[in-house]
């Protein structure tokens, strides 16, 4: 491919880098407020212990951990969904790869600062290096965050590589960071053939690390002994919860950057469509998981595990079941199921109704066990103090920040590989189409009627 | 900025790669050590570094593939 | 290598729970505020729980269980550690290293029993408490784990009086604060490993019975249902 003749045709996906609004600085104002009030709210954590927030006895683990679940599952619609994606060569891929992996790197990096912010004595926390324990699956998911940490950073830097080249070429701002970030990349047959190589070795050794982070952390509450975590199910329910959440995490980030950056002639309805029959799929698949959780529970009818049964469908935790069961199953699969529904505006919702879905999801897993312990306490009703709401404040906006800041340097939808769909897939596609077709491929006959064709 | 010092701060970069793999390896080392001296399921410990240890270092190694076939074009002529 | 273990007699016991307050003295536990208490923060070592109620109202009889560190042979709370902040000791106690704990809190969630307890904020004692802290009992910063020990810092300075006094550790050298001050006897403790041991004999008995045995945590304290 020839890099001159780029920059005219997607000039829209550089103008984010070079242009600026000045709403942009306003809510990057509003968003540092909000995660430098956070950021107080942990300092007063650190002065006065864990005793600012609002957990107790029996619940000693709230919000931070179930911020700690989301925020990693959320980290699972990038990647993950990319690598799945390319591997199985989707075209529709190309303008939504990019945000999904930046949505993994970021959100993992806020979602593993949790554990740390939940320790009672974070200036303690060297001797994990010191006396760790293997065998604890703290342990392994610090292990494993880590891993995919660096993988998808990695998975996220090397495709990118090529685009840092464009921005190289074009000059201007931040030229040196370019030039150290390009690798000297200039668009050789060999360096594309090593690029593409590192992209496949990557793309398939990234899948089964995400599905081990959230496994891991599935781990953390299924191997202990208590009711409602023992279960050997959660290792899947979670991927696949992640898998949803991410989903819908995408979803809403990409139509909010669509509309602020005018990606409209980028990322069309289709693929909204397209993501929105996946968030249907893993919706159904997610139902099927809860449904077999709750049900073998039930008929057991263990009673301890019956107690935190009815504390979710019954008792005080009621409300954030059935609003769970609402946002995670009946909005989403009734707005996906229907065509006339299935617009971006109502993919808009139901992505929404998920990401608020599946954060009770979690709480609702993490609290009602804890909140029943197998002797009988007394137990009052959780409810989260204003550090913990302001740490989770922070998290968010950090987020948002961290995305926003990603936008102004490095452009937000693969240019090459919108550029690579252009010139060479939809040749490469009918090629692909025609082979699975019945009868002997006449390769000189075809080139020339998709030729024809264009 | 000389080709030069652009090459070096790349390179330096890349080698926080090995490190973060290096240190990792240290690590798990001496955790299955310490494990072994207080004789604590000392295999667990063991499989799971392995494991571990092996994610990291392809990483590293997938990375460093990336670098020097980038660069290896610059020294031979076109 | 001995083997500590207790039953506590239910039919002896009157939930008098001079237990729980000789507990809280002897190992300097803290004393929450009243707020947090309300919250469900204070701190108990040993705790008296309420399990049932007999009866109906307002002829209710609750039954009560003094309930302490199981010290289990299985523990889950030291399989989840990731710090090795919790061991299991050769004389059977699960023993804590305060200073190694992160405050990572995996230990309370694992505990079936609800053991133990967590020093969310360090509050200022009443002077007379601070007055008669106990000096062999470190006092626990903010931030992490304890649990009731087995008061081991009294096994601790009974072994070295006996040291000094170049003998073995005799039964009764060594006994938890909540033994010593029960005032019915209901609590006996000693060594499970010794055939002659009044524990040993006790746990043996037809109402003896662990606290969630079924979850193979194989609990050291035993319990012995009261005759009805």
């Amino acid at each position: 491919m020839s890099y001159q003749n780029l920059r005219d045709e997607d000039e829209a996906l550089f103008r984010p880098i070079y242009e600026t609004d000045r709403s942009f600085y306003a809510v990057v104002i509003a968003l540092t407020a909000i995660f430098l009030f956070g950021l107080g709210c942990y300092i007063h954590q650190l002065i006065y212990g864990l005793g600012a927030t609002g957990m107790d006895e029996p619940v000693s683990w709230a919000f931070y951990i179930v911020d700690f679940v989301f925020f990693i599952g959320i980290s699972h619609a990038g990647t993950l969904i990319s690598a799945i994606l390319r591997l199985s060569k989707a075209e529709w891929r190309r303008p939504i790869t990019r945000m999904a992996e930046v949505i993994t790197g970021i959100v993992l990096a806020i979602g593993g600062l949790h554990p740390i912010i939940d320790l009672g004595r974070p200036d303690r926390i060297l001797h994990l290096f010191e006396r760790g324990r293997l065998q604890s699956p703290l342990l392994w998911d610090l292990t494993s965050v880590t891993a995919y940490f660096t993988a998808s950073t990695i998975y996220l830097y090397v495709p990118m590589i090529p685009d840092i080249a464009l921005l190289r070429d074009r000059g201007g701002k931040l030229k040196n960071l370019y030039r150290i970030l390009a690798w000297g990349y200039k668009g050789t047959p060999k360096q594309k053939h090593a690029l593409e190589r590192a992209i496949n070795i990557l793309m398939v050794m990234v899948i089964p690390i995400a599905i081990s982070v959230h496994t891991i952390i599935a781990w953390i509450f299924g191997m202990t002994l208590q009711p409602g975590w023992h279960s050997t199910i959660f290792g899947p329910y979670f991927v696949v919860g992640a898998i949803y959440s991410g989903i819908a995490a995408l979803v809403i980030v990409m139509l909010a950057f669509r509309k602020i950056y005018h990606f409209e002639d980028y990322l069309k309805e289709i693929h909204f469509q397209y993501l929105g029959t996946l968030l249907l799929v893993v919706a159904l698949l997610w139902t099927y998981f809860t449904f077999n959780e709750y049900l073998t529970t039930f008929y057991g009818h263990e009673p301890a595990e019956m107690r935190v049964f009815l504390y979710k469908f019954t008792g005080g935790y009621a409300p954030f079941f059935w609003a769970m069961v609402f946002c995670n199953f009946l909005l989403p699969v009734v707005i996906l199921s229907n065509k006339k529904l299935k617009k971006i505006p109502g993919i808009l919702i139901a992505s929404i109704g998920v990401v608020i879905g599946m954060w009770l999801e979690r709480l609702i897993i993490i609290i009602p066990t804890l909140a029943n312990p197998r002797l009988p306490y007394p137990t009052g009703m959780y409810i989260p103090s204003i550090t913990e709401i302001g740490i989770a404040g922070a998290a968010t906006s950090a987020f948002l920040l961290g995305f926003m800041g990603f936008s102004k340097l490095f452009p937000l939808i693969s240019i090459w590989e919108t550029k690579e769909g252009r010139e060479h897939s939809v040749h490469e596609v009918s090629m692909r189409l025609r082979e699975y077709l019945p009868g002997q491929l006449d390769k000189s006959g075809v080139e020339a009627s998709v030729k024809a064709e264009l | 900025m000389k080709d030069r010092t652009v090459y070096i701060i790349q390179l330096i970069t890349l080698s926080f790669n090995w490190l973060l793999a290096i240190s990792v390896t240290w690590w798990f080392v001496h955790l299955v050590v310490v494990s072994n001296q207080v004789k604590d399921t000392q295999t667990a410990s063991l499989w799971i570094s392995i494991l571990a240890i092996t994610v990291f270092w392809i990483l590293a190694g997938v990375l460093s593939y990336v670098f020097f076939s980038l660069h290896r074009r610059e020294k031979e002529p076109a | 290598m001995p083997k500590y273990g207790m039953v506590i007699d239910l039919d002896k016991c009157t939930s008098c729970q001079a237990c729980v307050t000789a507990c809280k003295v002897e190992n300097n536990v803290q004393i929450v505020s009243e707020d947090d208490a309300q919250n469900g923060r204070a701190m108990f070592w040993m705790k008296m729980l309420t399990m049932e109620f007999d009866g109906d109202y307002p002829n209710i009889r609750p039954k009560t269980l003094p309930r302490n560190c199981m010290q289990c042979d299985e523990p889950s709370c030291i399989k989840v550690c990731p710090v090795r902040a919790t061991y299991l000791r050769d004389d059977g106690i699960v023993a804590q290293i305060y200073p190694q704990c992160i405050g990572c809190r995996y230990c309370m969630a694992n505990c079936p029993y609800t053991v133990k307890v967590f020093n969310w904020d360090r509050q200022e004692q009443p002077a007379e408490v601070e007055r008669t802290y106990n000096p062999d009992v470190s006092v626990r910063p903010k931030g992490i784990v304890e649990k009731c020990t087995f008061c081991i810092h009294r096994l601790q300075t009974a072994s070295e009086k006996a040291k000094a006094e170049h003998r073995d550790l005799e039964p009764g050298d060594y006994v938890p604060a909540c033994v010593e001050v029960c005032p019915v006897d209901a609590i006996s403790f000693g060594d499970l490993d010794d055939r002659k041991s009044e524990v040993l004999k006790a746990s043996r008995d037809y109402r003896a019975f662990g606290l969630l045995e079924e979850l193979g945590t194989v609990p050291k304290v035993r319990y012995l249902n009261a005759k009805e």
